[in-house]
């Protein structure tokens, strides 16, 4: 936790991204559990003010019928974010054990190779469309609709994670260390699940926290072009923007679409510094480095020492005697 | 009638990429004798790696195929045995040290998760877990360790690489019995500090700490053949005497069977009882470590040893031998020496020589796989 702290420090963005995504995170919390803390209005019922500018009672206005904006753009935040954590992990989930498999066990001639010879050219056949018209399609035909506005996004998602996977485990199975743990009797699936999956899962971690703000963007847009949720009975961003627009209050009352829009801003924003930084968290070698730089605290003490862990987080280990860590005791 | 660790008989392994057929290892016939160390050295690419890594059925198939030949390991033909009863006869039965110690520790993972899988592994296998084949008793006693004043006076103090207290509390508190004995195989590899080691990632420590971790995590599975893949040719040479006199050491403590591979015949005269010498992917002589060194069988041997710097120093430019490895894909026909031979004869370049051949009298434990064995002591 202390590692994770320091590691959070040296990078000043990556400390924005993280605290402005525990705000958002609180902010939802807090509004799924007891919304009268952060704002005195409810999302269905309208307050007597009528198309106002910003005001201290109003901090991003109101529109015409009287609903009070920033208390949408509050109430809309779990609904968005719940749904894309969820389209993100499904297919971070799917798609990643997909293209685990698919990349593990490719020899050709074997079941293995066939079956992921099947996954990768699904998987093409998804990649070919632009994804975002091939959700517009799937959203258009299925309506409408929570769970349809989900399964549509969902459905053009999963192929990148695969693609992603298969990438990374087919970089990670050839290495050493697997054929060392080979020999050492551990079977097949236990390297899969132990040895291979714990060396992909930093850029893929690192990617779903990416891919949260992308897939809000996404899900926006959708919203945007009028295929997302019915808007003042679900509060969403995209839709409200949609809403708003074509009420044609973006001349007249623009503060109606300018909060959702800095929401969604803000929230993609956020997630992506964070994903940024998580990289550096995720990976050993740059986390001792950084967490022992930042505070020169209880790992390396002189200057010296912390070059020297740089440098071997580089690559750049030596083997001289007395390095880093000595070389223990020559045998008697 | 001798014990054999693995006996490999009549090996042939082909590489095929693309049209091409590499042939890695032809007809290799060759015994680990239970207890003891056979060293196997030859140049780059002449098929001893390839060897190594398929007995216990690591190598890659395709591009690798086993054409013909056995590998007899505790009364069972690996060669016959489907792929996925292998990983039940590895670690246990078959152990690897490998040629890259930066590489072959889960770079995710600290020393004690790596070391503690190997030591759970076995415990489930005596625990009596089914395994392929009959039940050995273990060859050997781990449990001596290296006597405790030499260690504490060759101690150094090891500066903590990051390892913070709260990990520390962390792998202490789990498993005391574990613990112990990883701590064991750490203090038998000469790790002075092992409660240290335990909770560092392998990136912290530096190539023969390395190593000495992968020899701990080979012993600890208790191996019934231990296959060491040039262990110490990553090593720079101060790390490699280290780590050749810890090997030295542990080959005289835990008594089991080795095969050692290198391409240097310094450290293969140092470590083996027995040597094989391979050539072009076949095992031209073997015999012996004393005997093969000083009177050599096989004008290649002989031509490795001119060739060698430790042993034949002298003034005027080191030997070489005139030409080049032949390409596998195309081995030269009959004797796959003889365009670089110094006495090449008309039936080198028709007839393959059999392999080996006792060259002193039917009872010799020297063998080589050349026509004119008896001539090759006159050669200069």
């Amino acid at each position: 936790m202390r590692t994770f702290w320091n590691v959070l420090r040296a990078n000043p963005l990556t400390l924005v991204g993280f605290v402005l995504v525990v705000l958002i995170a609180l902010t939802a919390l807090i509004i799924t559990v007891a919304p009268g803390l952060l704002t005195p209005y409810r999302s269905d019922v309208a307050t007597n003010a009528y198309a106002q500018a910003p005001s201290w009672a109003h901090p991003f206005g109101t529109d015409g019928g009287g609903l009070d904006i920033y208390s949408e753009v509050l109430y809309a935040l779990p609904f968005d974010l719940a749904i894309a954590f969820a389209i993100a992990g499904v297919a971070l989930v799917a798609g990643g054990a997909l293209g685990l498999i698919a990349g593990f066990w490719d020899r050709p001639g074997s079941v293995g190779g066939a079956v992921s010879v099947l996954i990768m050219r699904i998987t093409d056949i998804f990649l070919a469309f632009p994804s975002l018209i091939l959700a517009l399609a799937i959203a258009v035909s299925l309506g409408r609709g929570v769970l349809q506005l989900i399964v549509a996004v969902l459905l053009t998602w999963w192929p990148y994670y695969v693609r992603l996977a298969r990438g990374e485990t087919l970089a990670v199975k050839h290495l050493p260390y697997v054929t060392a743990a080979r020999a050492a009797g551990v079977t097949e699936g236990r390297i899969v699940l132990r040895h291979v999956l714990r060396n992909i899962l930093e850029p893929v971690i690192v990617y779903f926290t990416l891919d949260v703000g992308t897939v809000l963007v996404t899900l926006s847009t959708i919203g945007y072009v009028g295929l997302g949720v019915n808007y003042p009975i679900t509060p969403e961003w995209g839709s409200m923007m949609s809403t708003y627009q074509n009420a044609g209050l973006i001349t007249s009352d623009p503060w109606t679409v300018l909060g959702p829009g800095v929401a969604i801003f803000v929230t993609v924003l956020a997630f992506s510094l964070l994903g940024d930084g998580l990289r550096d968290v995720l990976d050993p070698r740059s986390r001792r480095v950084l967490a022992g730089a930042s505070t020169g605290g209880p790992t390396s003490t002189s200057p010296a020492e912390r070059k020297e862990e740089a440098d071997e987080a580089l690559g750049r280990s030596k083997d001289l005697p007395g390095a880093a860590l000595g070389e223990g005791s020559p045998a008697p | 009638m001798m014990d054999f660790a693995v006996s490999i008989e009549g090996l042939s392994i082909d590489y095929v990429v693309g049209a091409g057929r590499f042939h890695a290892v032809s007809d290799v016939s060759l015994d680990v004798p239970t207890g003891r160390v056979v060293g196997i050295v030859g140049e780059t690419g002449c098929g001893k790696s390839t060897l190594a890594q398929a007995i216990p059925r690591l190598l890659p198939e395709p591009p690798a195929s086993i054409g013909s030949g056995r590998i007899i390991f505790r009364g069972m033909d690996l060669v016959k045995i489907p792929l996925w009863k292998m990983p039940a006869l590895r670690g246990t039965g078959i152990s690897m040290i490998f040629q890259e110690p930066l590489n072959s520790l889960n770079p995710a993972f600290r020393v004690y998760d790596q070391l503690v899988e190997a030591v759970r592994m076995r415990r489930r296998r005596e625990a009596g877990e089914r395994v392929a084949g009959p039940r050995e008793s273990p060859p050997f006693d781990y449990s001596r360790r290296p006597v405790p004043g030499a260690v504490e006076v060759l101690s150094r103090p090891v500066a903590p690489g990051g390892a913070t207290a709260a990990a520390m509390r962390k792998t202490s508190s789990r498993h005391p019995e574990l613990r112990e004995e990883v701590l064991d195989f750490l203090r038998l590899v000469r790790i002075s500090d092992p409660e240290t080691i335990l909770d560092l990632y392998p990136h912290e420590l530096s190539g023969g700490m390395r190593q000495r971790v992968m020899i701990a995590m080979a012993l600890s599975e208790k191996p019934a053949l231990l296959i060491a893949d040039e262990p110490t040719s990553a090593l720079d040479v101060t790390i490699q005497a280290q780590v050749l006199t810890l090997m030295k050491d542990l080959i005289e403590e835990v008594q089991t069977s080795i095969l050692f591979i290198s391409h240097d015949l310094g450290v293969i005269a140092e470590m083996a009882d027995e040597v094989g010498v391979m050539y072009a992917g076949r095992l031209v002589e073997f015999g012996p470590v004393t005997e093969l060194f000083d009177a050599p069988r096989h004008p290649y041997t002989k031509a490795l040893l001119r060739a060698s710097p430790t042993r034949y120093k002298s003034d005027g430019p080191l030997a070489s031998i005139a030409g080049s490895v032949p390409n596998l894909a195309h081995p030269p026909d009959g004797c796959r020496f003889h365009p670089r031979c110094p006495i090449p004869r008309p039936v080198c370049r028709v007839d393959p020589p059999p392999p080996l051949r006792p060259t002193d009298g039917p009872a010799s434990p020297h063998r080589s796989a050349c026509h004119f064995a008896q001539e090759v002591e006159s050669l200069p």
